[in-house]
């Protein structure tokens, strides 16, 4: 409001930021902004985040991919435009508070509180009775009754009249500054994640032992101040053939010297300087694949042993061979085959094919008709447990969020600033008294209020009397 | 007697009750809707003792968990959750008309958990095709109601705190969606809007009723292309703009039957672009369908609805609002309580899964709606179709998200 009488006199871009400040006022911005974020988000839903680019074309066409790759909607969440809206919010949020608090600080910090004996009398809903009771014996029981229920009252005193003012629950007033600082508070926190946290994965074969990890989102090497030792990993099953759980028994090394030993399962990590240990998945590590090569041409069969990643020459210059995938269940044209391993066939002067080979169905690969026909015969494995492994020092901050929302959230909507008159008429032999009052939400229930504090004072005088 | 019979008693023992809430609202008598009431009562206790009743099978299954861990148990949580709402509210604001709206969401949600299951007893002589297209159908249906042991991710402290707290949020939504229902119904201006809430509400149905059946018979989640979703999202708004005109110049019912068929012509189309079909004849039986749906409804707009009675606009507004702030505590608790619990499991509390990302498009809207209020000029007809909206994101969240493509399918 005071903005408004200065701009006129001030510098162009102090009246550029009371523009600014303007706009960020509007609680419509607010509605349009959070149904803005709400359409928005639900895109990333419609469309596979972080998948694969080549996927991405082939199923959207390169018009679409483009456009798509142009507003980052392959990683929306984490895209310009996306976090720029939740910062118009944050402000938005920001600035209408600060807005509002002013008046509302000065209602609740009020040390002498004015009541407008008019605006309880313009109050279209009152409640009335008259009474024989004397007025003096009136009063003192409204006052027995108000300061049951009231934090603040007071009597005054007119002719024939006794007026009395009460009123409570000025300081929940504040509960939506509570919730608007939360939301502030989580995303600071979100943020002090992002910048200072970091999310990755390690795959430990029992026994070993890791002294990194793996970045999820870069997917760089992150080296741990101490070394995460497997001693032990072990899935159990319901009769029913489901996971009942996974355990993974680690060791926390440093200096050569056990910390930590610790049994961790899907929902009890372990803790270790700021670092959080959980289990997130387990898998058998192939080694040691027998691969067999039968030549077309001649007849002759040529055997190997390899592991994932290495490649074999194959004599009779049929091409080079690579181990490059093993999958424990893979679906072919819905038809499950089971455990496969794929390799990929090189050959100087021809595109690379990728050559699938079922273990239970050693002479699957006889159908590509090949020059060669590659079988794998058998192979040994070790369990590995899958760790996930965090560090996210906004946490106190997020949770110190989540709680003041909660309790903003209760206050806002359950409690409410209540202000109360009773008007007293001492009209000699009987007396009329007429209660009223108005809260700042929750009409309804204030009207409860009045009945109820009426009722019960019309119970008491009758009494009395 | 376990919990599975007196479950499904329940349902019927809800059925009755908004039986009884229809008739009282519909001849404006007294005594039905308190009869309602002692049903609705009876309903919700027995749903209780189900639900305790299964607590302890569980545990001398040997499984020992809480009823909250699976599609089939939160559905039962869910409609007993909505009743008790719903009484709460008619204690506390001395009203009974809106049960009207509230009984039927927490029928539907128990009907559709007492879905009978597909088994291989019930079918052991079919095969091929049939068998196939009934496989598909018990996994379209697949409530199961037998109690399974806990995966290890649902092991923890948190599952109750989670479930509980989300569908008591999700109870409040659901009768605010009726009172504001009721609005919308009531309110003069929406008439005008009526058609393009229509049609919006007729491609929808016919969308997931699409969905429904090519998961029957092709066994397949059909992948609707962006264009054609954006396509068809366009004709349906200016057909829809084009009836609500001609509607004015030639009459009522003459434009829906016209708007209605080229909407779901429209909507094949639509779907046609992307996947072949061989059933012509269920097309002609949604055409069908939906002619009747277009001419009742315009009926029931002019006929009907002028002569119900429905509470007054302050009070239906305090309700939704009421209703909303409740459900919006609860949703808020929810969701940090997932959040808290995922960050003990995976070492994150938020990961933009689709259901989380779902539980926060929902909190958007309602956190928009309880912004119209002192928004200057804007007020109860906005918050009802807010309040509408916002519990179409509710079911999604609870129900759609399985469907969305992504690697996620936990339920």
């Amino acid at each position: 409001m005071t903005e408004k009488k200065t701009t006129g006199k001030l510098h162009p871009l102090w009246k550029l930021f009371a523009s600014g400040w303007k706009l960020f006022a509007s609680v419509k911005l607010t509605i349009a902004l959070l149904l803005i974020l709400a359409i928005t988000s639900a895109i990333g839903t419609m469309i596979p985040q972080n998948a694969n680019h080549a996927w991405y074309l082939a199923k959207y066409g390169k018009i679409l991919y483009l456009v798509f790759l142009t507003f980052n909607i392959f990683d929306m969440y984490h895209s310009f435009w996306f976090r720029f809206l939740i910062l118009a919010l944050t402000a938005n949020i920001i600035v209408c508070s600060i807005n509002r608090l002013s008046s509302a600080w000065k209602i609740i910090f009020d040390k002498h509180p004015k009541f407008n004996l008019s605006r309880f009398q313009k109050l279209p809903e009152k409640e009335e009775f008259s009474t024989g009771g004397h007025a003096d014996s009136l009063v003192k029981n409204c006052e027995t009754m108000i300061k049951r229920g009231f934090s603040f009252y007071r009597i005054e005193q007119q002719d024939n009249r006794s007026l009395i003012f009460a009123e409570k629950g000025r300081w929940t007033r504040l509960g939506v500054y509570i919730v608007h600082f939360s939301v502030v508070l989580l995303l600071t926190g979100s943020l002090i994640g992002s910048l200072f946290g970091f999310e990755g994965y390690v795959n430990i074969l029992e026994g070993e032992t890791a002294k990194s990890i793996t970045l999820r989102d870069t997917g760089k090497e992150y080296p741990l101040d101490f070394d995460i030792r497997c001693d032990d990993f072990n899935v159990s099953f319901y009769e029913s053939g489901k996971p009942s759980e996974y355990r993974s028994s680690l060791s926390i090394v440093e200096n050569n010297k056990i910390v930590i030993k610790k049994n961790i399962f899907v929902n009890r990590p372990l803790h270790h300087k700021g670092i959080n240990i959980f289990q997130s998945s387990y898998g058998t590590r192939p080694y040691n694949f027998k691969v067999t090569f039968e030549s077309r041409a001649s007849g002759m069969v040529y055997t190997w042993e390899g592991a994932l990643g290495e490649s074999y020459e194959i004599p009779e210059t049929l091409g080079n061979f690579q181990l490059t995938n093993f999958f424990n269940s893979y679906k072919f044209h819905t038809h499950d085959l089971g455990k496969c391993v794929i390799g990929t066939l090189m050959k100087a002067d021809k595109e690379p094919v990728d050559v699938l080979m079922p273990l239970k169905y050693p002479s699957f690969d006889r159908m590509r008709k090949g020059d060669v026909f590659i079988s794998i015969s058998d192979f040994q494995s070790k369990d590995y447990t899958g760790l996930q492994v965090t560090r996210d020092p906004g946490v106190p901050l997020v949770y110190t969020g989540f709680l003041l929302i909660i309790i903003g959230c209760y206050i806002t909507f359950f409690m409410s600033h209540q202000r109360l008159c009773i008007d007293i008429h001492d009209d000699g032999d009987t007396c009329r008294v007429v209660v009223s009052g108005f809260a700042n939400k929750n009409r309804l229930g204030m009207k409860n209020l009045i009945r109820k504090i009426s009722k019960s004072l019309e119970k008491m005088s009758t009494v009395k009397s | 007697m376990n919990n599975s019979t007196i479950l499904s008693i329940v349902t019927f023992v809800y059925g009755f009750a908004a039986l009884l809430y229809v008739i009282s609202w519909i001849f404006n008598k007294e005594l039905p809707g308190k009869i309602a009431t002692w049903v609705t009562i009876a309903g919700a206790t027995g749903n209780a003792g189900g639900i305790i009743l299964r607590w302890v099978e569980s545990y001398q299954q040997g499984m020992g968990h809480a009823p909250l861990s699976n599609k089939y148990e939160s559905l039962v949580f869910f409609a007993f959750a909505i009743a008790v709402c719903y009484l709460i509210m008619e204690f506390k604001y001395k009203n009974r008309l809106f049960g009207v709206f509230a009984l039927p969401l927490s029928l539907l949600a128990i009907a559709y958990a007492s879905l009978p299951v597909i088994t291989d007893q019930l079918q052991p002589h079919v095969s091929g095709t049939i068998k196939q297209q009934l496989d598909a159908m018990s996994a379209w249906s697949n409530v199961n109601y037998n109690i399974q042991p806990l995966i290890p991710a649902l092991k923890s402290n948190w599952l109750i705190t989670h479930v509980v707290t989300c569908f008591i949020g999700y109870a409040g939504f659901a009768i605010a969606f009726g009172t504001s229902l009721m609005y919308v119904l009531k309110a003069k201006e929406s008439k005008s809007h009526f058609f393009i809430f229509f049609s919006i509400g007729t491609a929808a149905g016919i969308i997931i009723w699409n969905l429904g059946l090519l998961q029957i018979f092709n066994k397949v989640y059909i992948d609707i292309g962006f264009w054609s979703i954006i396509i068809y999202l366009m004709v349906i708004i200016i057909i829809s703009f084009v009836c609500l005109q001609l509607r004015k110049i030639i009459g009522t019912y003459a434009v829906s039957f016209i708007g209605t068929g080229i909407l779901i012509g429209c909507t094949w189309w639509g779907l046609a672009i992307k996947v072949h079909f061989d059933f012509s004849f269920h097309v002609v039986l949604i055409f069908i369908i939906c002619f009747c749906a277009a001419y009742l409804f315009d009926f029931l707009v002019d006929y009907i609805l002028p002569f119900v009675h429905f509470p007054e606009f302050d009070m239906l507004d305090e309700l939704t609002h009421q209703l909303v702030m409740f459900g919006f505590l609860f949703l808020t608790i929810g969701i940090i309580t997932g959040s808290v619990w995922a960050n003990t499991a995976w070492g994150r509390y938020w990961g933009w899964d689709n259901k989380e990302i779902w539980s926060l498009i929902t909190w958007l809207i309602y956190a928009a709606l309880l912004h119209v209020r002192i928004s200057r000029g804007w007020s109860g007809i906005e918050t009802a179709i807010l309040s509408i909206i916002g519990f179409t994101a509710v079911i999604f969240t609870y129900f759609g998200v399985n469907y969305l493509p992504g690697l996620h399918s936990y339920g």
